[in-house]
């Protein structure tokens, strides 16, 4: 499959960044991840955890690199007293939950950063186990993406590849997630019709907002954060400690987001169009997910659910429609015509 | 999602939130199939976890059950087509901020396919005994029974003179067109294809040929491009 990368050319507004057409505060800054990196390694000498670390690391799949920043929300129940949290994380109250809920958030991570947050959120799990903290069927794992620097053009290029993974996504997750009020999966919603038009016209800086406004935050994948974090909200993964899960999870949003920003949009919008025809699903699914997450054994049953809901944005809703008023006389004459 | 035994777990302020107001398929004490009834609240003192239902029935009534002795179906109603009336209705999730698992307006919207209004369908708490009669009929049973013989759909477009357009499944619709003169394939909303005579089914839009081919081809239903 083609997986050619996009020349550079004239920088229109729909190729101007997220956050330079926002004026978004950029949260990225190379050098506070520099001091970070140095908090977590003093935590370590200092606590002893270097052995438990490493093992911790070795035991998860690997977490690609690339240029993503993700943020995590974990939500968790039943922690009464919660004492000083590890570098990397914060808490704040979350009213959807009960029994004393806790939503864990933790601080825009690059790639580098997400699996050593991971194990500090473990330990301290660990540390509270007393207090049972509970994954109850109300909490859930939300990721954000960082889409700042995307382009508008990007950003909706990325929506169109979730949707063709959609599917995928909830297959993967698993458990009852898809019929979740919490994060509807957008192929059951009724945001075809913004989803129609957004793919239809070109990209302008109204359009985008106007889009976000009637985005829901409840749906699967969130903008509602977008003009304020700049980031997109995947909040599917359901509340629970499994991290090797987790992180083919994790591995999933990089692969859309180094998708979204590498290949090349025109080429690929043409091969999701033609994908159910050529029924190339392996070949596309290893085109964006690159080996970082395993080919799922249901591959083509899966892509083809989310091609379908995919190409109904791609296409206007009014080509070759004759809608019916009220119902044709029958004609007289026994033609051909008349059988029905 | 929430089930019975999660159900049964909950404080009686959640059951509240989760359930009411709204419709749902019920399995009543006396009866031997679920129907859609209105929960318009659900009454408990607290502490005690088997609370009651009140309920909107179909014959204007509302009546007192408690939450033990009522079967509650947790399915939800699919996003796609349904029957209804003498046309189609599409039915899709609303990704509201609410913690309702029943049918209700802020949970479903329910559209017309031709934009055509369909009197009485309303949702509200006021109209329960209309809502329920309209949902019984949109959603007889679920899931919705299919039907991939195009006769069969044909003869129930003929059955009625005013009907205008009836499902093959969630995703495929057939309707009688204005202007021309073979039935019209409808695939989620679109026009796709028209039904020719002998079990043929010509695609008119090439983008759907494959969804249209792999659907009906093994039902021994011919598919070729216009």
């Amino acid at each position: 499959m083609d997986s050619s990368r996009n020349q550079g050319g004239p920088v229109l507004e729909s190729k101007s960044s997220i956050c330079s057409l926002w004026g978004l505060s950029r949260v990225i800054q190379i050098e506070k991840d520099k001091q970070e990196t140095q908090k977590i390694t003093d935590f370590l000498d200092y606590f002893h955890l270097k052995s438990a670390w490493k093992t911790f690391k070795a035991s998860l799949t690997i977490i690609e690199k690339s240029t993503a920043r993700l943020g995590f929300e974990f939500e968790i129940e039943n922690i009464k007293q919660h004492p000083l949290l590890p570098p990397l994380w914060q808490d704040h109250e979350d009213l959807s939950l009960r029994n004393n809920g806790i939503e864990f958030q933790s601080t825009p991570l690059p790639t580098s950063h997400i699996k050593i947050a991971l194990f500090f959120l473990k330990i301290y799990l660990a540390k509270i186990a007393k207090q049972n903290p509970d994954f109850s069927w109300r909490t859930s794992t939300h990721i954000h993406s960082n889409a700042q620097s995307l382009s508008m053009e990007q950003l909706l290029f990325e929506i169109r590849l979730y949707l063709v993974f959609e599917p995928f996504i909830y297959d993967f997750v698993g458990g009852h997630r898809e019929t979740s009020n919490f994060c509807v999966p957008l192929w059951t919603t009724n945001l075809d019709s913004a989803l129609i038009s957004a793919f239809l016209q070109a990209p302008t800086k109204e359009f985008i907002t106007r889009l976000y406004q009637h985005w829901p935050k409840y749906a699967g994948l969130s903008l509602f954060r977008l003009f304020d974090l700049g980031t997109i909200e995947f909040r599917q993964f359901p509340g629970g400690s499994d991290y090797n899960k987790l992180s083919i999870w994790i591995n999933i949003i990089i692969s859309l987001y180094e998708a979204a920003i590498n290949l090349n949009i025109e080429k690929t919008d043409v091969l999701i169009k033609e994908l159910n025809t050529t029924s190339q699903y392996e070949e596309f699914f290893l085109l964006i997910m690159q080996n970082n997450v395993p080919l799922p054994e249901n591959c083509k049953t899966l892509l083809s659910q989310g091609i379908t809901f995919a190409k109904h944005c791609f296409s206007p809703l009014s080509a070759g429609v004759e809608f019916p008023c009220r119902r044709k006389p029958r004609p007289k004459s026994n033609t051909v015509e008349s059988e029905y | 999602m929430l089930n019975q035994t999660i159900l049964e777990s909950l404080d009686y302020h959640d059951v509240q939130k989760y359930l009411s107001p709204g419709y749902m398929r019920i399995r009543l004490p006396d009866k031997a199939k679920s129907t859609w009834v209105y929960i318009s609240t659900v009454s408990s003192s607290p502490g005690i976890i088997s609370g009651k239902l009140r309920l909107g029935l179909r014959n204007s009534l509302e009546k007192y059950y408690p939450l033990s002795e009522v079967v509650l179906d947790f399915t939800f109603p699919k996003s796609g087509m349904y029957n209804f009336q003498n046309s189609v209705m599409f039915v899709r999730k609303i990704p509201a901020r609410t913690p309702l698992i029943t049918v209700n307006s802020t949970t479903i919207s329910i559209s017309p396919l031709f934009g055509i209004r369909s009197p009485g369908l309303e949702l509200k708490d006021q109209r329960f005994r209309f809502a329920v009669q309209y949902l019984e009929e949109l959603f007889p049973e679920i899931p919705i029974p299919v039907i991939y013989d195009l006769n069969i759909i044909l003869k129930q477009l003929k059955k009625s003179p005013n009907c205008l357009c009836r499902i093959a499944d969630r995703d495929f619709a057939i309707s009688i067109p204005l202007v021309s003169s073979f039935p019209a394939l409808w695939y989620r909303g679109r026009i796709v294809g028209k039904i020719k005579p002998k079990n043929h089914i010509q695609v008119t839009n090439s983008l759907y040929f494959q969804e249209v081919y792999d659907k009906w081809t093994p039902q021994g239903i011919k598919v070729d491009l216009c």
